[in-house]
């Protein structure tokens, strides 16, 4: 039996978040306001989520926040996250006031508490660049 | 499930995703369950003992990751809480039986919470004392729900809350059943529906 070596999932950089995709290759997090009603959100979709305008421009974000929430996964839902078991799941609440999903990286799991400060940090996997956290101090 | 469940072991089962056990999770299961709606007039014929609608509430606020900046301690329910008490002219404290959607264990108190049982945030600190249980001031998906009876969506607290509300229990039926609230959700908790029931015309 051969073992099949399975690739992660990783997102497809294009359309209207391209920008964001590219900011991060260049280790800077791009963040988008809507210009019509000021509301700040991450690029999860092109219309903005509280007034339904398509209308908005993006704007360099500091790249810090709290953990908002967070979870350990213990269960295998990929099977190329299975060397990763247990890895954490976090919601950060950027200074600008979006929730980024993400991970923290460099801290047990065991370390992680809501309201701990963090920062965005971008790794590079192939052809992309993944924002993921640290925390700081 | 009927074997009794101890605080151990809940502590001691599995961390599917921490902070939830698996038995903090529902069951799998594979069933059917259809409802017969019709006026109440016709009902007054049929075999069983009909159950009457007094409110229908619906809420639906959409993906909170779409938007990014939604707090997920708050779920559709909290939209619906208000169609539905307003259309049955009740409140939380008149409510006598709870079949809630219990996909997880933290469903029941944030639907809690969403439905004014007790503010936001202290829906754990309410269920503490056990008054979900058997004999309980609020007894709460008295079939054992998605969590220890069966899992078939939104028809599992809808079935239990038809049973509580003709009567038909058994071991388990409320002594008290004049108002039923039963709730069901989709997608993840951002779509959401509930009705207050009851034995009595309203």
């Amino acid at each position: 039996m051969t073992e099949e070596i399975v690739d992660k999932p990783l997102p497809s950089p294009s359309g209207f978040a391209e920008p964001f995709w590219e900011a991060g290759a260049e280790g800077r997090l791009l963040l988008i306001r809507c210009k019509s009603c000021d509301e700040s959100r991450v690029p999860s979709s092109e219309v903005c989520p509280n007034c339904l305008s398509v209308d908005f421009e993006w704007y360099e974000a500091s790249g810090l926040g709290v953990i908002y929430t967070y979870g350990v996964m213990h269960r295998l839902y990929h099977p190329a996250f299975e060397q990763d078991l247990p890895y954490n799941l976090v919601v950060v609440e950027l200074q600008e006031g979006p929730h980024l999903p993400g991970n923290i990286i460099g801290i047990e799991n065991d370390a992680l508490r809501v309201g701990m400060p963090v920062q965005v940090v971008w790794q590079k996997y192939s052809d992309i660049s993944i924002p993921r956290f640290q925390a700081r101090t | 499930m009927r074997e009794p469940i101890t605080l151990d072991d809940y502590h001691n089962s599995r961390w599917i995703i921490e902070p939830l056990h698996l038995l903090d999770c529902c069951l799998v299961s594979n069933g059917a369950v259809a409802v017969v709606v019709s006026g109440a007039e016709q009902a007054k014929d049929m075999k069983q003992p009909p159950v009457y609608i007094w409110g229908m509430g619906q809420g639906h606020p959409g993906d909170p990751r779409s938007a990014g900046s939604s707090p997920e301690t708050e779920t559709g329910a909290k939209i619906a809480a208000e169609t539905v008490f307003s259309m049955a002219g009740v409140g939380p404290s008149e409510i006598d039986i709870c079949e809630l959607y219990d996909c997880y264990t933290y469903t029941v108190i944030v639907t809690l919470e969403d439905y004014g049982f007790c503010k936001k945030g202290e829906g754990g600190a309410f269920v503490e004392d056990g008054k979900l249980g058997p004999g309980g001031e609020l007894p709460t998906n008295t079939g054992g729900g998605q969590l220890s009876s069966f899992y078939m969506w939104g028809m599992t607290p809808m079935s239990e809350a038809v049973i509580q509300a003709r009567g038909q229990g058994g071991v388990r039926q409320v002594p008290k059943n004049d108002l039923v609230l039963c709730t069901g959700n989709g997608g993840v908790l951002n779509y959401h529906a509930s009705l207050v029931l009851s034995p009595h015309r309203n």
